[in-house]
């Protein structure tokens, strides 16, 4: 039985791994499209305004520490990172640029990827150093930009690895979908650095007080989940977020499970790219959009199979096989934003048709689909010079909910952000809560940043759960109960924690100190 | 590595030609009787500036103690003639230092000198546009001595105007109007010296709501492509003694901006 387990486990280690890959290699690829797209746009002559004089090469960049201390037990470091990031912007010809981010990154602790990690088997751009040590290494962005004019229309042409953002919300995600997420450190991360860039054209033309955008990406990333032993793993009683894992009932309470290698469509391939547009005008002092995003799901959808297994004495007994898979889904939706007094309105919404969601119910796959809309409202008040306040609203609503589907029907939260601006911006005290409505579940983000210098910066701050451990703040406010585990999840052995289920409650502590520089040729 | 203006051969002979006319123009402006305050800032409104504007900024912050922080911007300005009800476009572009880089700011002057501007702000590290609420503008920019009301050009008839009297500032005659707001300001009045000749302001000491002076802004100004433009500014704050020097440089006149550069759509992507 117990080595039924380790294989088990070893298979949805491979999958979470697979799945945590930060950094999957694109392929070079449909390149001829691109440079008949480029010469076409180098024969259009550059935008107005643009200075010959500006310095060909600019290289910003910053070199930052940031450590965390978990504040329950252990009380030990939760992540070191040292991190180098360097950006590079190159004038090629009048209009035409050359972007390029790239960072490297070092975490002697190495807790928000979990601790027992195959290196041998990950992606060239990761590397093992001294055994549990490693670092990782990036190339975020690169892209070729072109601005310039064709007829009355200004042009810009983007080329190349890229993030394309979307909505106004702040701390969750609606409109902002394109690209893939990194859920390593859940949303506490940055969403310029959770962001998966992705491999594509975009073109924004303005004409007439309009803006279109569109873009096609043939390259597939997936989201990246938490590992399974990591920090800020899911917790198996959140409900809907993992593989719906009903026990058969012909098995009683055993449960066999076998997680299958998660299926990514394969990328550059006319039916995997992603493709969307966005169109934004003023109207009256209101700021519009039209979003639509077309492309496969960056999460994974866990169909499920139930196949006859024959086991070491116990006879053929019903085997749940799941398989991480992404599904095609469409997402329309759109933007507004207006101002009045000292107050800025602003809503985002969307419906996305065609989202698999897992269900209780045995006899299909295990997977539904229905549409789901999400929608964000917030209030911006600039009324102080010392004080920037926001307020938002977030709801999700799953269209035709039926009982099975394991995610709950409507999800709301509101969040209130509150930042002052003391001794010419240099010292920023900030607090972030968001509130889950229906768990009763909060994420606190207390944080001051003090500027030093014009190169030097120093943040403190905390991150704080509470709430139910079904919920989806909540989860982290609890020690993992291993008792709760159910045996059919990659954890070794139900009812008993091992160094492989991760101790929950990883609120923390933070200091974060960040030097940048910058130089021109 | 900062552009300048270009020089030909023959500006030497046109400023020459413009001082001797201003010179002309001072003197006799000297003999007239005073003129209105409301006619010197419709003036002051007519004066030429260009189609459009590009220039580079260095933006000095410099606290009490003497201890200083700098930032570079790259500013864009349009005359759009009230077109949408628009009369100027403004766009500020951040350059250095790394932490705010590519921070921009997009500014949409309301023709009607009661109607309300529109603001944008680009803030890189979210990657996001947001909108900013105009209604109150005296909300410092980004850390400096100015405030967004600083920032955009009053129309005339937003003020009641008063002329004061005619006295020198930096050694050119001005023209002293007092101006108190009839729509929405942070301030209870504004000085203006004006410059008789030019029409250039040179001078605002800017007077709190409580009725104390709270900020001078000195003002240099040099000719390029035939009309005057910025080339050193400073805002003293008198309340807390702290200052910011603006010095301005490579600016260059009518170089064909249109409306499609000064869009929420160039905030996320860069100027041109």
């Amino acid at each position: 039985m117990r080595a039924k387990r380790a294989a088990r486990r070893s298979r949805a280690e491979g999958a979470a791994r697979r799945r945590s890959r930060r950094c999957a290699s694109s392929r070079p690829g449909r390149r001829g499209l691109g440079l008949a797209l480029l010469a076409a746009a180098l024969a259009a002559p550059p935008a107005a305004g643009a200075d010959s004089s500006e310095p060909w090469l600019r290289v910003t960049g910053y070199l930052e520490t940031d450590t965390a201390w978990r504040l329950y037990e252990p009380r030990v470091i939760q992540k070191s990172e040292n991190r180098i990031e360097l950006e590079l912007e190159a004038a090629l010809a009048p209009g035409l640029r050359l972007h390029a981010i790239g960072r490297t990154v070092y975490d002697p602790v190495g807790r928000l990827l979990g601790r027992d990690r195959d290196f041998q088997k990950e992606p060239t751009d990761y590397w093992p150093v001294a055994g549990s040590r490693w670092v990782e290494a990036e190339l975020r962005e690169l892209y070729l930009d072109w601005n310039g004019r064709v007829g009355p229309a200004r042009l810009n042409l983007r080329l190349g690895r890229q993030q394309v953002v979307w909505g106004q919300s702040i701390g969750l995600r609606i409109l902002d979908v394109v690209n893939p997420q990194d859920y390593r450190e859940f949303i506490l991360d940055d969403p310029i650095d959770s962001r998966i860039p992705l491999v594509g054209a975009k073109l924004d033309a303005v004409w007439a007080d309009t803006t279109f955008e569109a873009f096609a990406f043939p390259e597939f990333r997936p989201s990246l989940l938490a590992n399974p032993e990591s920090e800020f793993a899911l917790d198996p009683s959140l409900r809907g977020f993992l593989p719906a894992l009903e026990p058969v009932p012909a098995a009683g309470h055993f449960v066999a499970v076998q997680i299958q290698d998660e299926r990514n469509p394969k990328s550059w391939r006319g039916s995997t790219t992603s493709f969307g547009f966005r169109l934004a005008r003023t109207v009256y002092g209101v700021d519009l959009s039209l979003n639509y995003y077309d492309a496969y799901d960056a999460l994974p959808a866990f169909r499920r199979q139930i196949e006859p297994a024959t086991f070491f004495g116990l006879g053929p007994v019903p085997l749940n096989v799941i398989t991480p898979d992404h599904v095609r889904t469409r997402t329309l939706g759109g933007s507004f934003s207006t101002s009045f007094s000292s107050f800025t309105l602003w809503g985002e919404g969307g419906v996305t048709f065609g989202r698999a969601f897992a269900t209780s119910d045995l006899t299909g796959d295990g997977v539904v689909r229905r549409p789901e809309f999400q929608s964000a409202l917030g209030l911006d008040w600039t009324g102080s010079d010392l004080l920037f306040a926001n307020v938002q609203w977030i709801q999700g609503t799953i269209v035709d909910h039926t009982g099975s589907i394991e995610q709950y029907a409507f999800r709301n939260f509101v969040s209130l952000l509150l930042r002052l601006n003391l001794r010419h911006e240099t010292l920023l005290p900030q607090l972030f809560v968001l509130y889950g409505v229906e768990r009763t579940e909060a994420m606190l983000r207390p944080s001051v940043e003090w500027k030093a210098t014009d190169r030097l910066s120093v943040t403190l701050g905390a991150d704080l759960f509470t709430g139910p451990r079904d919920g989806l703040l909540g989860q982290y406010a609890h020690d993992r109960d291993c008792n709760r585990v159910p045996d059919s999840l990659p954890v070794p052995v139900a009812g008993q924690c091992t160094l492989m289920v991760p101790p929950g409650r990883p609120s923390r502590a933070f200091v974060r100190v960040r030097w940048s520089f910058e130089g021109a040729l | 590595m900062r552009h300048c203006a270009a020089s030909t051969g023959r500006r030497p002979l046109l400023l020459l030609a413009a001082a001797l006319l201003l010179g002309a123009a001072a003197a006799r402006a000297a003999d007239a009787p005073p003129p209105s305050g409301l006619e010197v800032m419709q003036a002051v409104d007519a004066r030429p500036r260009g189609r459009d504007q590009v220039a580079h900024a260095t933006w000095h912050l410099i606290e009490a103690s003497g201890s200083e922080r700098v930032r570079e911007t790259r500013n864009y300005w349009r005359d759009a003639h009230g077109k949408n009800g628009v009369h100027e476009q403004r766009l500020i572009v951040f350059e250095s230092p790394p932490d705010v880089k590519d921070t921009a700011f997009l500014v949409w002057s309301a023709e009607d000198p009661g109607g309300a501007d529109q603001q944008w702000l680009y803030l890189p590290a979210l990657r996001k546009v947001r909108r900013i609420a105009t209604g109150d503008r005296g909300n410092s920019f980004v850390g400096t001595d100015f405030v967004y009301d600083d920032l955009v050009e009053r129309r005339p008839a937003a003020d009641d105007h008063t002329w004061l009297r005619r006295e020198s500032q930096d050694g050119s005659p001005c023209d002293v109007i007092e101006s108190r707001p009839r729509t929405a300001s942070p301030y209870s009045k504004r000085v203006q010296w004006i410059d008789v000749a030019t029409r250039v302001t040179r001078r605002i000491d800017y007077y709190a709501k409580a009725g104390e002076l709270e900020k001078t802004l000195t003002a240099a100004w040099e000719p390029v492509g035939g009309v005057w433009v910025w080339k050193r500014l400073e805002m003293r704050n008198l309340q807390n003694g702290h200052r910011t020097v603006i010095e301005i440089d490579g600016t260059r006149v009518d170089t064909g901006l249109d409306e499609n550069v000064f869009t929420e759509n160039t905030l996320r992507l860069g100027a041109p």
